[in-house]
This record gives C-alpha cells, sequence and structure tokens, in this order.
C-alpha cells in the first residue's frame, strides 16, 4: 500500500512536469505569434501611411535614423534556417499570416495535451482514493471479525 | 547491461527523429526558396551580418547544412 502511494505520487509529479513544460512552450508561442502579428500590422501600416514619407528607423536602443519608404511593393522576410527573401508585399503578409495559423495550429495541440495529462492525473487520484476506501473497508471487517 | 542498451537504443532513436525534423526544416525552406519567381533577393545572415545570394546559392548552403548534419 505504501509503494503504492508512493507510485502514484511520483506519477502525479511526472505528469505536472509536464504540464508545466508544455505551458512554458506555449508561452513562447504566444511571445512569437505576437511578434508576427505586430510585423503583420505594422507592414499594412507603412503601407497605407508610410508609403513615401520619411520614417525613423532605430539605431540601437538610443538613437534613430530618418529614412524616406519610397515603395512598399517588396519586403525582405525572414523565411528560417538564417535564410531571408525578397517577396511581394501580398506575398510577405500570407507568408505570415500562415505562419501564424501553424503557430496556432500548434498551440492547440499542446493544450490538448495537457488536458490529456490533468485525465491522468484525475484517474491517478480516483484511483488513490478508491484503494484508500476499500482498504478501509476492509480494516472495519477484520475489527467486527475480532470482535 | 540490458537496461543500459535499452536506454542507449532510446536516446539513439531520439536523436534520430530529431535529426529528420531539422531536416524537414531546412528542406521546407529549400522548397519556398524553389517556389520564388526568378530575380528575387536572398540573403544568408552569418555573425550577424546579410549576404545577398542568388536563389541557388541560398539552396546549395542548405542542402550543405542537411549534408553536415547528416555526416
Amino acid at each position: 500500500m505504501v509503494n503504492e502511494v508512493i507510485d502514484i505520487n511520483e506519477a502525479v509529479r511526472a505528469y505536472i512536469a509536464q504540464i508545466e513544460g508544455l505551458r512554458a512552450e506555449i508561452g513562447r508561442l504566444d511571445a512569437t505569434i505576437a511578434t508576427l502579428r505586430q510585423s503583420l500590422a505594422t507592414l499594412k501600416s507603412l503601407k497605407t501611411l508610410g508609403e513615401g514619407k520619411t520614417v525613423l528607423v532605430p539605431v540601437g536602443s538610443i538613437a534613430q535614423v530618418e529614412m524616406k519608404v519610397e515603395k512598399m511593393d517588396k519586403v525582405v522576410v525572414s523565411v528560417g534556417q538564417n535564410i531571408s527573401a525578397e517577396l511581394e508585399y501580398e506575398e510577405a503578409l500570407k507568408y505570415i499570416e500562415d505562419e501564424i495559423k501553424k503557430l496556432l495550429t500548434f498551440r492547440l495541440v499542446l493544450e490538448q495535451a495537457i488536458a490529456e495529462l490533468y485525465a491522468k492525473i484525475e484517474d491517478l487520484i480516483a484511483e488513490a482514493q478508491q484503494t484508500s476506501e476499500e482498504e478501509k473497508a476492509e480494516e472495519e471487517e477484520n475489527e467486527e471479525k475480532a470482535e | 547491461m540490458q537496461k543500459l542498451n535499452k536506454h542507449l537504443k532510446k536516446k539513439k532513436q531520439k536523436r534520430k527523429k530529431m535529426k529528420k525534423k531539422l531536416n524537414n526544416e531546412f528542406q521546407e525552406v529549400i522548397d519556398f526558396l524553389k517556389s520564388l519567381p526568378e530575380g528575387r533577393r536572398v540573403y544568408i545572415e552569418m555573425s550577424g551580418i546579410w549576404i545577398e545570394v542568388t536563389k541557388e546559392e541560398a539552396i546549395n548552403y542548405l542542402k550543405s547544412k542537411i549534408n553536415e548534419k547528416e555526416a
């Protein structure tokens, strides 16, 4: 009985550790998604408001340099593995939107995995309670026999 | 000994799986580059420096990275 309880505790701890890891991963995904959405919004704003105008581009964290946005028909986008490619404006928007969709899909998978782990924990708790109740019933029965 | 062999086998399988995933990621980028029309500018970032290359050069660069990891 003691060993069984220890096993259940260890299993629960392991599941909780997995859940925490998955939650951390979801946090990182959310940060990435937010960044991509910001990029998307900025591109759209530059297209409508910045074309042909002077903008300030940060140089480090303390200075900015004036630059003029001639046209927004081309965008250089990071496509992974230290590679960036020149895309048409609409292509760039679509590429970023597709990346966001992929990340949201993956996020959903992680959330489902967390739900499954919680279900396993609940099953273990129920199992522990059932074992405890059975032992109490057995003890009571033994006491009655002794009397 | 049997337990150790089992552990090593599991570890080997994990490395193989990670390698496959990484190769897939490289291949996705290669496929994307191939889908681009000719004349598009492509850059490779190395130590904070972005180098403009041709599409073919970028593809060859990525293929060489895959070969390095498979070796």
